[in-house]
């Protein structure tokens, strides 16, 4: 992250600030995005999100924690936006849009169907902790310091999210080693 | 086939899928916003007065004086129940004796935003982390605080002092279990409030304030973590109220502990206007403990 950028968008430079969203605006809602699951809803998230670190950018003190913080912004958009949204639990398809064909490639389809499903059931706050750690790749310390939570239920909400989606997905493995035990060969 | 690693491929598989481009109309639409949306102050008064104008600087130094003036005016004005110092709860008390310091506590750290011009001070004794001026002098507590020789004595040696330059304005920070002499009510109200209203008033009561009856006149809700809203109260910032302004906050990071932030003078008291009076000071320290008003919640980023 180039630190002059944010400090002269800290001090007000809407050129440098419209620069810094450029460079974050893609990561930011590729979270939101992950975290809400749903394509519009992620936009409103993120465009609410960098209002709201427009605004606040004066307030944070060290320029090369940015992204973190910007982070967490992000984060609490989503928890603040997504349950108010009509949208919210709605399209649970519109991420599945290549067309499959043959049975490895529809279960597949069904393994994602199985593992988005799953995941739309996750409370947000494991959801963002799933996302940040696996989607960006932030060690668990990280995500604990970005979200501002212990380290301890940074790693409990891990845990709990991907047991989840690992027993969906089990669940649909075995329902699938059944349907092809029953088919006629 | 492994089932493990299946299920890690087809996870990362799912997980990283679609396109993360942003819209151009998106980022149109933030920009355009912008122009018209002011940023935040840091926090108080300019700290970097080297980017100030000319007059800017002038006024900011007539307005200091001004406030010294009155502020020293205003402690002479108190009368002889003052007596010829501080009042009993203001200023910095005598130094203690630094020994060994214990470990830090179990209570995890909770950064909230530091205002700018702050810098951030891990309590040696109870483990939090908070912001506070940079300007100030920290006195950390000597030993873990307790309700029965320290409820009435603002000056125990069992809490965290931060004292500005000059000694006279000094706010302190402390901790004790919930579920010692002081029992919260199991049932909670909006916000967990009726969990510790009872627990503030027990407090009060115990600690023989004067204003106890009224302590909840203007009182203020507070959240830790503002998505989860544990529940915390600011009183004292309607004034005159007693003699300080205190937040009380538990649960969250904070688990099962009362944490207790107390500005010992009132809040309008003219030595808190460089701050920005009572209320702002306090809230600069406890959005750096991820503690911050209810309505404020929404935009808070803990």
């Amino acid at each position: 992250m180039d630190q002059e950028l944010v400090e002269r968008a800290r001090s007000g430079d809407q050129d440098a600030f419209a620069d810094l969203v450029r460079q974050v605006s893609d990561t930011l809602l590729g979270v939101a995005r992950r975290i809400v699951r749903d394509p519009g809803l992620a936009e409103d998230v993120l465009q609410n999100a960098l209002l709201t670190i427009w605004r606040k950018l004066p307030r944070l003190r060290d320029t090369e924690h940015f992204e973190g913080w910007a982070f967490r912004i992000l984060v609490r958009a989503c928890y603040a936006d997504a349950p108010r949204n009509r949208r919210w639990a709605s399209n649970v398809h519109e991420l599945l849009v290549e067309p499959v064909s043959g049975v490895d490639d529809i279960q597949k389809v069904s393994d994602r169907e199985e593992l988005e499903q799953a995941f739309r059931r996750l409370p947000l706050d494991q959801r963002a902790v799933f996302v940040l750690h696996h989607h960006v790749g932030l060690p668990l310390v990280a995500v604990a310091e970005t979200l501002g939570i212990p380290d301890g239920t940074a790693r409990s909400r891990l845990h709990y999210a991907t047991r989840t989606l690992r027993a969906a997905f089990d669940e649909a493995r075995a329902s699938d080693i059944e349907l092809r035990q029953g088919r006629p060969a | 086939m492994n089932s493990e690693r299946d299920f890690d491929q087809v996870a990362a598989e799912w997980l990283n899928e679609g396109s993360d481009a942003t819209p151009p109309r998106l980022i149109e639409a933030v920009l355009l916003a912008v122009r018209s949306t002011p940023q935040e102050r840091g926090f108080g008064i300019p700290w970097r007065i080297q980017s100030m104008s000319h007059f800017a600087y002038v006024a900011t130094v007539v307005a200091v004086l001004a406030v010294v003036v009155a502020a020293a005016f205003y402690a002479f004005s108190r009368g002889p129940s003052v007596g010829p110092g501080p009042t009993p709860c203001n200023g910095p008390g005598p130094t203690p004796s630094i020994g060994v310091l214990p470990s830090p506590g179990q209570m995890p750290r909770a950064l909230g935003p530091v205002p700018s011009g702050w810098t951030t001070y891990t309590s040696p004794q109870y483990g939090f982390t908070v912001a506070h001026p940079t300007d100030w002098s920290v006195r950390p507590a000597e030993r873990a605080w307790d309700l029965a020789r320290d409820v009435a004595d603002c000056r125990s040696p069992a809490m965290d002092d931060f004292i500005a330059p000059g000694g006279d304005l000094r706010v302190s920070i402390w901790s004790l279990p919930v579920d010692g002499d002081l029992q919260l009510t199991p049932d909670g109200t909006s916000y967990g409030l009726g969990r510790i209203e009872p627990w503030i008033q027990a407090y009060c009561d115990k600690a023989g304030r004067s204003a106890c009856a009224g302590f909840l006149n203007g009182a203020v809700a507070l959240c830790i973590e503002a998505r989860d809203c544990h529940p915390g109260l600011l009183v004292g910032v309607v004034a005159p109220f007693d003699q300080d302004v205190q937040a009380f906050f538990t649960g969250g990071h904070y688990g099962d502990r009362m944490v207790i932030v107390t500005v010992w003078h009132t809040a309008d008291d003219p030595i808190l206007a460089p701050y920005g009076g009572g209320r702002q000071l306090i809230e600069g320290f406890l959005g750096s403990m991820c503690v911050t008003t209810v309505d404020a919640r929404r935009d808070f980023p803990c």
